[in-house]
């Protein structure tokens, strides 16, 4: 498999059965029409609230859960066909995933030299035990966990929630990533220690490598990743260079994620925010109309009963709202 | 505090957010991990990573002092540009 350049995901659809009888199953719609492209060296960030069907693209992406229906396409060859010549183990040492919690990630009762070496040993058997190590010492020094010798020999209680998930990042490129599909690689660590993970991805996109970014703080994205895509209950509402979906926003839903955020200086604006008119809806493969009608403050009667097609604002800006 | 932040800990803390309308700089938050409670250094806890850390933060802990108006801070070079003031 030569080196990969991109990673696209055409109108991706996940179903998950929620029970119902034999004749009869019930479903819920966790993604759909979800089209997406990763590439090589950039990164694609993807925002939205808890349930909105971030991680479970994620999951599919890595092939650790199947789609219903749709493709993954990379380099021009759909990985879902019957006909792919891509092997699944293949697939996996180019892309790899970094959880949110870097407590639960690693289990505790191996040392960090046998976490990192052992992906290393199953993906690509051969080297000799000594040119292991030293990958695996080369990796931690890269991932700023020097020396490495000793941290190799420690286990994960001993390190804080940032070196922890130093590890993650380096357990990835230990086995060769070129995709890494960070799931909130940051939202349990201190905020001072946030910035380091996020400096040291930011430095390995200068080293070719492609990540998804998943995660809530928007500003984050903007910080972090070159194009940021919004996702509200399973659906990409708003797409496109991060600068302008952060400064632009156009979905309302964009521009409530973007008033929702807390700025120093900026006091409670709790009194202006818009009421949260109702929940998070659940969706299924017959629901019908705009995900965001119940909540959003600019509602019309079209979406109610269709879902919104695809408009283009300006270049590479793209919006799934009515009002557009 | 937040506007003014006097303290290298409380910059580097005010200093770990990106903004979502700001200028877009990289931010360095601040490096190294928390101290090793167990193996506290002679002086400031905070010297390893500090950025301005100059020789008398390597001896002895300061005391809280009174940098601004009802602004207190635990820090040499803040005494230091006091006096310096004074």
């Amino acid at each position: 498999m030569t080196a990969m350049q991109e990673i696209q995901v055409e109108n991706l659809v996940i179903d998950f059965p929620t029970g119902g009888g034999l004749f009869r199953r019930e479903h819920i719609r966790a993604a759909n029409c979800v089209s997406l492209t990763l590439r090589a060296g950039e990164a694609l960030a993807i925002v939205g609230e808890s349930g909105s069907g971030k991680s479970t693209c994620a999951r599919a992406i890595a092939r650790i859960s199947a789609p219903s229906s749709g493709k993954i396409v990379v380099d021009g060859e759909d990985i879902l066909a019957s006909t792919t010549k891509i092997r699944q183990r293949d697939y996996a040492a180019k892309v790899q995933m970094i959880f949110q919690d870097p407590f639960g990630s690693l289990n505790s009762v191996h040392t960090i030299r046998h976490r990192v070496a052992r992906p290393v040993k199953l993906h690509h058997p051969g080297p000799s035990g000594a040119r292991v190590e030293a990958h695996v010492l080369a990796t931690l020094e890269r991932v700023g966990l020097a020396p490495a010798a000793q941290t190799a020999a420690k286990y994960p209680y001993e390190l804080s929630g940032g070196q922890r998930q130093r590890v993650a990042i380096a357990r990835a490129l230990a086995v060769g990533a070129r995709f890494i599909l960070a799931d909130e690689p940051i939202s349990m660590l201190d905020v001072s220690i946030r910035l380091g993970i996020l400096n040291l991805m930011e430095d390995m996109k200068q080293d070719g490598i492609g990540f998804m970014y998943i995660t809530h703080d928007i500003a984050t994205a903007r910080y972090f990743a070159e194009r940021t895509a919004v996702m509200y209950v399973g659906h990409m509402v708003e797409w496109g260079e991060s600068d302008s979906v952060t400064q632009t926003p156009r979905h309302p839903y964009t521009q409530l994620l973007i008033d929702a955020i807390p700025q120093p200086g900026r006091r409670s604006t709790a009194g202006n925010a818009p009421k949260k008119r109702a929940d998070i809806p659940v969706r299924g493969p017959d629901s019908v109309g705009c995900p965001f009608a119940g909540r959003c403050p600019k509602v019309t009667e079209t979406c109610r009963t269709t879902l919104p097609p695809v408009t283009q604002l300006e270049k590479g800006h793209y919006v799934r709202c009515h009002l557009h | 505090m937040l506007d003014e932040p006097r303290h290298p800990y409380m910059k580097g803390l005010v200093g770990s957010f990106p903004t979502i309308h700001g200028p877009k700089t990289r931010l360095t938050g601040i490096p190294g991990g928390p101290v090793n409670l167990l193996e506290l250094p002679q002086g400031r806890n905070f010297q390893a990573r500090c950025t301005e850390c100059f020789a008398p933060c390597r001896e002895i802990d300061p005391a809280l002092t009174e940098v601004g108006p009802g602004h207190r801070a635990t820090c040499h070079l803040l005494i230091a540009r006091k006096e310096d003031a004074a």
